[in-house]
Parts: structure tokens; C-alpha cells; sequence
């Protein structure tokens, strides 16, 4: 093992349906995440890739194959401490923002810290610098129905990180928004990779959304077909690249 | 069509609102159940001068369609907003208001009549039991008589279909006004909610709760008159309303203040959802608590009267007849003659009530009641004796007094033990609720009969007919040799071999006035015979036929019983649907925020928790609010109830008992709201 890895997906496979009416939404993949990383998951619709993110989110089940979280095998467990494992390990950031409409801004953060039993002094003091980090604090009392979809998933971006989760996992997270909000979020999401540490792992099918990562896995019929690293390459360089694999997938090209 | 698309929403709706369902299908048995007791010829022939079981049901009627009407003109509404995007796709597809606004229609009539149908399944049933445990309850066999009445049916239906074609015709009126938009953008206004300018609501809170303490302040220490009470009492809906209005701005600014409470698991969730609910509804929250408080007091009130039947009832009429007499000679032979006749006498005993010329009891008595207060004290405490001679009647003119042989035959009549006196002794024979309030003083009343001082030897509180028949409220029992006393009135007391009604009170009254009237108006000859301090309930006669009488109240006081647990059970059935369908309507929200909180991290048993905390917080805002403020009022009126009927029970019993009973039925509905909420949003 890696002494950086911090997930290692070990030949998994998630079937659906029954006997002779069997879908394979992931087949036999492998791969790993190390701490620190911002990773992209890119396929068109129906490779596989929100199949992939949910068994990695724990949210759903696999048929097959083990997925280790720092060397536990989180196959192997039960609902409850699969449960205690979502609570303490990951944050999520989805397309539709998820947020709870009866909450400000500021108590959707709040709400992710409680339901961990933080005491108040330390919510306090976590909601106030992030409030500040992705520039929300303008918006802290308003209410979900207020803001704008972009002010939206900075909130729930906020939500996601504020609990210092080992990995975030984000579902098309730009998937409702404009261009202009879309690059916000991307650099929002940079910054808490950059700046706070935190692992990401973003699924997507935007290319110019990809290129904001710095490792990206394709995903075709539930199959990694093939892998591209940054590395010091500029983001325009790894675009083109990115639209070169694209190419060869039919995938969607947007920039 | 059009009639398929009807039909099979209407068994949707069915589905979705089945507690609304059962609630209908619950007034339409209890409905048809009570007319027929309404309609019943057996009830009827019962008491042919006193129509009390028609006019009490009559009314309650009466009050019941009002909260059934505005039920399901509530439903008719919610319904029509929860499904506005449906009937705005059916604008868009082309469909007139009018057909949409009969398609809705039909639906509700299919639904309403399948409820009413399985109503009257349940109502017939529901009839036999009613009249057979009302006729246990009045001391009568009831024979099973299905008494099918057409005019019951008829009056049933027209109420039930009446309250629905009322709201269904409102609801045409909505139709009309509609638009695409509008419909399709209802959903979403319902989300927004707007704090700005709400902080002074929070005050109300504060107002509401201080109104009602004040009120209890009032209501306890009886500093106030009883026109002031009514009318506060009538102030107190408005504090329920305030309170509505009130409570969701507190619990926002609590939130907003980020008090402790809020960091605590999942409380800001509950919270912010709570007061989201409460402010969107705070007109129906405050009818459903309103309608708590007049189930509470009804049942709590038919408690009270049942209470009396089963505990004071046969200790207020002891003796199976009865009879005092002017004349303390009277031999009372033509009673005796017609009780043997009739009712076949076992046994009987004819003796004298006596007086000293003195009234020392009754001037301490007027003196020292909790009824009669300051008003007939001087300002050094002593009786004023001539503003008591003007205006009271309570006592005779004399205090009262009883040899004690009679007594004690008395007492064998009735199955009690002997009493034993010495000479210079005496014992004061009255009823509990009187003994509560005089046993520290009353002994230390110093007796005198001819010069002598008589010692005090207890008090006896036994079952002994004081209300004006031996003695009023009390009499004094001395030894047989007793000497300075004077006849005062004649006694018979008799006990029969037939103990079931048989009308000879009725008969008998006659023989009485008859025998009054020869010297002119009862009222005016009779001699000066004071009934007790007894209120409320008081039947008083210079005879008194026990099986009579007894029936003749059992049957005044379930026509009072009756229709009283008839609004309780409606009136809760009813706040409890609005109650569930609120909740369940709501659960595809709820839905969505529950499984962003599973995202978030929370496992299935705390969410089952959430969900238990929302909605018991929601369930017991209105109870809570009702209990607190029903206190007061039933426990002010128990505490009359009880001292002035004598029953001997504890004052918190009612209260006690009604918020226990309705807790039960309260419980049925949350479980099966939590069951199926939980099933609909887990």
C-alpha cells in the first residue's frame, strides 16, 4: 500500500437486475485516491460514474470486489457503522445543492456540525472562517430560496468541508448552475483542495469542468478505459488532452 | 372518461387522506348513533315532560355541524391546494374550470360517500350499544330493538351531505378564480418564508402567556366576580390565537439568538421546521387548540355528572320513601297506605324532628361557609342576623335536633352501626361536603338546651337524606332524655320490597300540595323549611320516592352526559385529523429532508428519532396549550362541583382522568400518523 493512499478500489463490480436481464453499471475497477488528491471521474451518461461515486459514498452496496477507506473495507460493514463511517469521513456536494429549504445559509452549516455533537464554541468558530473562506458570509441569514445557484452550492460546498471529512465526493456539483458560477464553484473547490487539504473526488461530464482536477479516471460501460495526471501541465494543455480522450468516448465537449 | 379519471382519483384520495377517511367515517356512526337516540320512541316515553335528551343532543348537534362543516371545507381547501399543479396540467391539456371543478366534485362525493356508507354500518351497531349501556345507566332492561327510522336516516344524510355540498360549493367559487399560474406556482409560495418585520410578533407570545396567568391568578384566589371570569374566560380563545401568532417569531429569535439549545444533535433542524409549520398555519393551530379545550371541558363536565350518578346519587337519597310534615303529629296514613299498596312496605319509622328555639348552628353555619363568604359576617365577625332572616333560606328557623333512638333506627334501616350517647352528650349528624369545611369549628359551637351545656362528641357523616328532610345540611342528635326540646316537624322514613320505579312520586306530590293547599299556597303555610346548602344538583320535595327520583335524574343527567362525550369525541376526532393530514400531506417534503440528513450522516434510528421529536413536538404544542389552559378552568369548576354536591372526590380527579382518557385516543392518532408518516418520508 501506498503510504499516501488513502482509498484503494480493489476490482469492483455492481450489477443490477436479475438472471437473464443483468446490467453491469461497474466491472472490474481498480484504483486508488491518495490524501490530498482533487480526482475526477468523467463518462458520458450511463458509464457508470454516479454508480461508482455512490458505492464509494457507501450509499449503496457493490456485487462484487472491496473498496478500503485507510485500510478498513467499508464491503464488510453494516448499515449502522456504515452510517458512523459517512458521518466522520465524507462530505457531499450534488448537483441539486440539497439544501434544507427551512435553513439559513449559516444554519445549513451549523446543522452539519450538530448532528456530529461539536460543541458550540468550535461550531462557532469553523462556520465563521468558512463563511468567510468561500465568501458567503454576506448571505449567512438568508434563505436557500434567496440566493442564487451558485451562492447555493457554495453553502453546500461550505457544508461539505466545515466537518473536515477525509473525502468529498461531488456529484456533477455544477451541473445547475451558469458558466460564470460554475468557475466559482471550480475555484472554490481548488481552494479547499489547495488551501484546507481536503481529498476531493468529483464526478463529472464536462471537460472544462475536468480540468480543474488533477488526476482524472474515464470511465466506458463501467470500465476505466483510460487515466490522465496534470502534473505540471497548465489547465489549457490538460483541457486539450482531456478533449482528445473525449474524442475517442463521444463524450461531451463544453469550454 | 372524465368519470374514470373521478373514480380512480377519488380512491387515491382515499389512500393519501385515509386518517381524514376514518375521522368522516367516525362522525357519520356517531352522528347516526346520537339521532337515533334523538329520534328513539323508547327514549322518548321515557320522561314525558322533560324533552332533555332531544334538546341536549339537539344542540350538541348543532355544534358538532359547525366543526364538521368547517372540517371538510378545511379538507375540500387543503386537498384543492396540495393538488393545484395536477388540476393546472389539466388547464394545460386543455380541460375547462368547469369540468375540472366537477371532477373534483364527484371525487369528493365518491369519498365522502363511502365514508358515510361504512358510517351508518358502524352507526347501527354503534346505536345498540349506546341505548343499551343509557338504559343500564338509568336503571332500566333494554330490550334489542333495531328501531329502524327512516326520518333518522334522512336527517343523517341531510347534515352529512349538507356540511359537504356547502364546501364543495365554496370551493367552485376558488375554481373559478383560478388560473395556470397561479395553480402551478402554489407549491412554491408555501416555501418561502419572510422573518423581516416579525420580531414584534414574538411578544404576543408573551402577552398570551401573561393573559392566561393572569387569568389563573383570577380564577384561583376568587378575587374576581363571575360576569369578570366570563368574560375573561371568553379572552382566552384570543390568548390561544396569540399565542399561534407568537410562537414561531420566539422560536426564530431563539434560533437567531444561537441560544445552546440549538447546537444540540439535530434541534436546529426540529426547531426551524416547527416554526416554519406554525407560522404558515397559526389561525388552524389555535382552532385545533380551541377545540381541544371545548373536548377537555366536555368530557371533563360529563365526567362530573357521572361522577355524581355512580358516588352521590344513592347517598343522597338513602330511604326508599321519604316524607316530613309540618305537623309533627302527622300519622302520614295515606302514604303509608298507598307505599304498601304499590311497593309492598317492609319496614318504617314515624318520629319527630325537635328545635330548642335557638339558632347558633345556623347562624355559625351562615357564617363560616365557603358560599355564603363574608356577607353575612359583621365587621367584628358576628352573624348579622337580620340581613340573614331577610335573605337566606338555607336552614330551618331553629337548629334541628333528633332523639337518638330515631336515629339509630335510621340507621339500622339503612344497615349502619349503632351510636351510642351519654347523657349531656351530642354528635352532629351531616353530609361530607359540609363536614370538610366545618370539622375544625363546628364542635366548639357551645350547646345549650334548658341551661344545660352539652358535651361534643364527634361527627357522623353517613348517608341520611339533609336536604331538609333530617335537618338541613346537619342535625344534632341528642340522648332520647334530652329535655327543653320542642317538636318541630313530622318524619316517616320507609323502606320497600319493590325498589324499582313505579311513578308513586309522581303520584304522590298531588297528595302533598292537596294537603298544603288546604290553608292556601305551599309555599306560604308550609313551614319554614330551609333545603341545605346544596347547589347544582338539587331535587327537593316534601316526598321522596327513591327509585323515582333516581331515575328521573339518571335520565336528566345523561341527557347531559351524553351529548357531552357526543362534542368531545367529534371535536377531538376532528383536531386530531387536521392534526395527521397536516403531517402526512407533507411527508413527500419531508421525504427530501430527511434523506439530505441521511447524506449528512445521520443512521436510520436517528432519523426514526427526528421524526418522532417532530412530530410529538407537533402533536403536543395544541394539547399542551389546551391542558394548560383547561386547567384552570376545570379545576376551578370541579372545585365548585365537588364542594357543592358533596361528591367525595378529589378536585384534580376530572381533570386527571378527561386528560388521561383523551391522551388515549390522542396516542392512537400519533402512532398511526408516525407509522404512516414514517413509511411515507423514510
Amino acid at each position: 500500500m501506498n503510504m499516501n493512499e488513502l482509498i484503494r478500489v480493489c476490482d469492483i463490480e455492481k450489477y443490477y437486475g436479475k438472471e437473464n436481464n443483468i446490467t453491469k453499471a461497474i466491472n472490474h475497477v481498480s484504483f486508488s485516491v491518495g490524501a490530498g488528491e482533487f480526482i475526477g471521474i468523467m463518462g458520458a451518461s450511463g458509464s457508470g460514474k454516479t454508480t461508482l461515486l455512490n458505492v464509494m459514498a457507501a450509499i449503496d452496496s457493490v456485487t462484487a470486489g472491496h473498496i478500503y477507506y485507510e485500510g478498513k473495507d467499508i464491503t464488510e460493514m453494516r448499515e449502522n457503522r456504515l452510517a458512523e463511517f459517512r458521518k466522520h469521513n465524507l462530505g457531499f456536494i450534488f448537483q441539486d445543492f440539497n439544501l434544507l429549504d427551512t435553513l439559513t445559509v449559516e444554519e445549513n452549516i451549523i446543522l452539519a456540525m450538530t448532528i456530529r455533537n461539536r460543541s458550540k464554541r468550535e461550531i462557532e468558530e469553523k462556520v465563521e472562517s468558512i463563511l468567510t473562506a468561500l465568501s458567503i458570509d454576506d448571505i449567512r441569514g438568508k434563505f436557500p430560496y434567496q440566493i442564487s445557484g451558485g451562492q447555493k452550492q457554495r453553502c453546500a460546498c461550505a457544508r461539505a468541508i466545515i466537518t473536515n471529512p477525509r473525502l468529498i465526493l461531488a456529484d456533477e456539483p455544477t451541473g445547475a448552475l451558469d458558466s460564470q458560477s460554475a468557475e466559482m464553484l471550480l475555484e472554490t473547490l481548488t481552494k479547499m483542495n489547495e488551501e484546507m487539504r481536503a481529498t476531493i473526488l468529483m464526478v463529472t461530464h464536462d471537460a472544462f469542468c475536468a480540468g480543474y482536477c488533477r488526476r482524472i479516471l474515464f470511465l466506458k460501460d463501467g470500465e476505466i478505459f483510460n487515466e490522465l495526471v496534470k502534473g505540471k501541465k497548465s489547465r489549457k494543455e490538460f483541457l486539450n488532452e482531456i478533449f482528445d480522450v473525449l474524442a475517442l468516448t463521444g463524450g461531451e465537449r463544453r469550454a | 372518461m372524465l368519470r374514470k379519471l373521478s373514480l380512480r382519483n377519488a380512491r387515491r384520495a382515499a389512500k393519501d387522506y385515509v386518517v381524514y377517511m376514518i375521522t368522516m367515517t367516525i362522525f357519520a356512526a356517531l352522528m347516526f348513533a346520537f339521532n337515533s337516540m334523538l329520534l328513539s320512541r323508547d327514549i322518548a316515553n321515557l320522561s314525558d315532560d322533560v324533552p332533555m335528551m332531544a334538546i341536549m343532543l339537539g344542540l350538541a348537534t348543532f355544534f358538532i355541524v359547525i366543526i364538521i362543516a368547517w372540517l371538510i371545507r378545511y379538507m375540500i381547501t387543503f386537498m384543492l391546494e396540495n393538488r393545484s399543479r395536477e388540476f393546472g396540467a389539466y388547464l394545460l391539456l386543455g380541460m375547462h374550470k368547469k369540468q375540472i371543478s366537477r371532477l373534483f366534485f364527484r371525487e369528493n362525493l365518491v369519498m365522502g360517500s363511502l365514508a358515510f356508507l361504512l358510517g351508518l354500518g358502524f352507526g347501527l351497531f354503534l346505536k345498540l350499544v349506546l341505548m343499551s349501556v343509557f338504559y343500564s345507566l338509568i336503571g332500566h332492561d333494554y330490550h334489542f330493538n333495531l328501531d329502524l327510522n327512516p326520518f333518522c336516516f334522512l336527517i343523517t344524510g341531510g347534515i352529512y351531505y349538507g356540511c359537504y355540498l356547502l364546501a364543495l360549493l365554496r370551493s367552485k367559487r376558488k375554481f373559478r378564480k383560478m388560473n395556470i399560474i397561479a395553480l402551478m406556482n402554489v407549491n412554491k409560495q408555501n416555501q418561502q418564508i419572510r422573518e423581516k418585520g416579525d420580531v414584534w410578533k414574538q411578544w404576543l407570545f408573551f402577552l398570551a402567556i401573561g393573559y392566561l396567568l393572569f387569568y389563573y391568578f383570577l380564577m384561583f384566589s376568587g378575587s374576581a366576580d363571575i360576569s369578570t371570569l366570563l368574560l375573561l374566560t371568553i379572552g382566552i380563545a384570543f390568548a390561544v390565537y396569540l399565542i399561534y401568532l407568537g410562537i414561531a417569531s420566539f422560536v426564530v429569535r431563539y434560533i437567531k439568538k444561537k441560544r445552546k439549545g440549538i447546537y444540540n444533535n439535530g434541534n436546529l433542524f426540529l426547531l426551524r421546521q416547527f416554526s416554519a409549520k406554525i407560522k404558515t398555519m397559526p389561525f388552524t393551530m389555535g382552532t385545533l387548540t380551541v377545540l381541544f379545550i371545548f373536548a377537555i371541558l366536555s368530557m371533563g363536565i360529563a365526567m362530573m355528572f357521572g361522577d355524581y350518578l355512580n358516588k352521590q346519587l344513592p347517598y343522597d337519597f338513602p330511604f326508599d320513601i321519604s316524607a316530613v310534615h309540618e305537623n309533627p303529629d302527622e300519622d302520614f296514613a295515606e302514604l303509608i297506605a298507598l307505599a304498601d299498596d304499590e311497593l309492598k312496605i317492609l319496614d318504617s319509622h314515624r318520629f319527630a324532628i325537635w328545635q330548642n328555639g335557638a339558632d347558633e348552628m345556623n347562624m355559625f353555619l351562615y357564617t363560616n361557609l365557603h358560599l355564603f363568604r363574608d356577607k353575612y359576617k359583621n365587621p367584628d365577625g358576628s352573624p348579622n342576623r337580620q340581613k340573614i332572616i331577610d335573605e337566606q333560606r338555607a336552614y330551618h328557623s331553629y337548629d334541628t335536633f333528633m332523639k337518638l333512638s330515631d336515629y339509630n333506627y335510621q340507621r339500622k334501616m339503612l344497615d349502619l352501626g349503632e351510636v351510642k350517647l351519654e347523657s349531656g352528650q351530642y354528635i352532629i349528624q351531616l353530609p361530607n361536603r359540609v363536614y370538610r369545611e366545618v370539622k375544625d369549628k363546628m364542635g366548639n359551637v357551645p350547646l345549650i338546651i334548658d341551661g344545660e351545656i352539652y358535651q361534643f362528641k364527634g361527627f357522623m357523616t353517613d348517608r341520611f337524606a339533609q336536604d331538609g328532610h333530617n335537618g338541613a345540611d346537619y342535625v344534632i342528635v341528642v340522648p332520647d332524655d334530652t329535655v327543653g326540646l320542642e317538636p318541630y316537624y313530622g318524619r316517616i322514613v320507609i323502606t320497600v320490597a319493590d325498589k324499582k320505579a313505579s311513578g308513586l312520586q309522581e303520584r304522590l306530590d298531588p297528595w302533598f300540595k292537596i294537603a298544603d293547599n288546604e290553608e292556601g299556597p305551599a309555599e306560604e303555610t308550609f313551614f319554614d323549611r330551609g333545603f341545605g346548602t346544596k347547589q347544582i344538583l338539587i331535587y327537593s320535595s316534601e316526598v321522596l320516592v327513591r327509585a323515582d327520583v333516581e331515575q328521573f335524574l339518571k335520565y336528566l343527567l345523561n341527557a347531559m352526559v351524553f351529548p357531552l362525550f357526543y362534542i368531545a369525541m367529534v371535536y377531538l376526532c376532528v383536531a386530531l385529523t387536521v392534526l395527521s393530514v397536516q403531517q402526512l400531506s407533507d411527508s413527500a417534503k419531508y421525504k427530501f429532508r430527511y434523506a439530505v440528513l441521511k447524506k449528512l450522516g445521520l443512521n436510520q434510528r436517528e432519523i426514526d428519532k427526528l421524526i418522532w421529536k417532530q412530530l410529538l413536538w407537533y402533536y403536543l404544542c395544541p394539547i399542551l396549550a389546551a391542558v394548560f389552559v383547561s386547567a384552570v378552568i376545570i379545576l376551578t369548576v370541579s372545585d365548585i362541583f365537588v364542594r357543592n354536591t358533596g361528591v367525595n372526590t378529589m378536585v384534580g380527579y376530572y381533570f386527571g382522568f378527561t386528560v388521561m382518557l383523551l391522551l388515549g385516543i390522542y396516542m392512537l392518532y400519533f402512532l398511526a400518523t408516525y407509522v404512516l408518516f414514517k413509511r411515507a418520508a423514510g
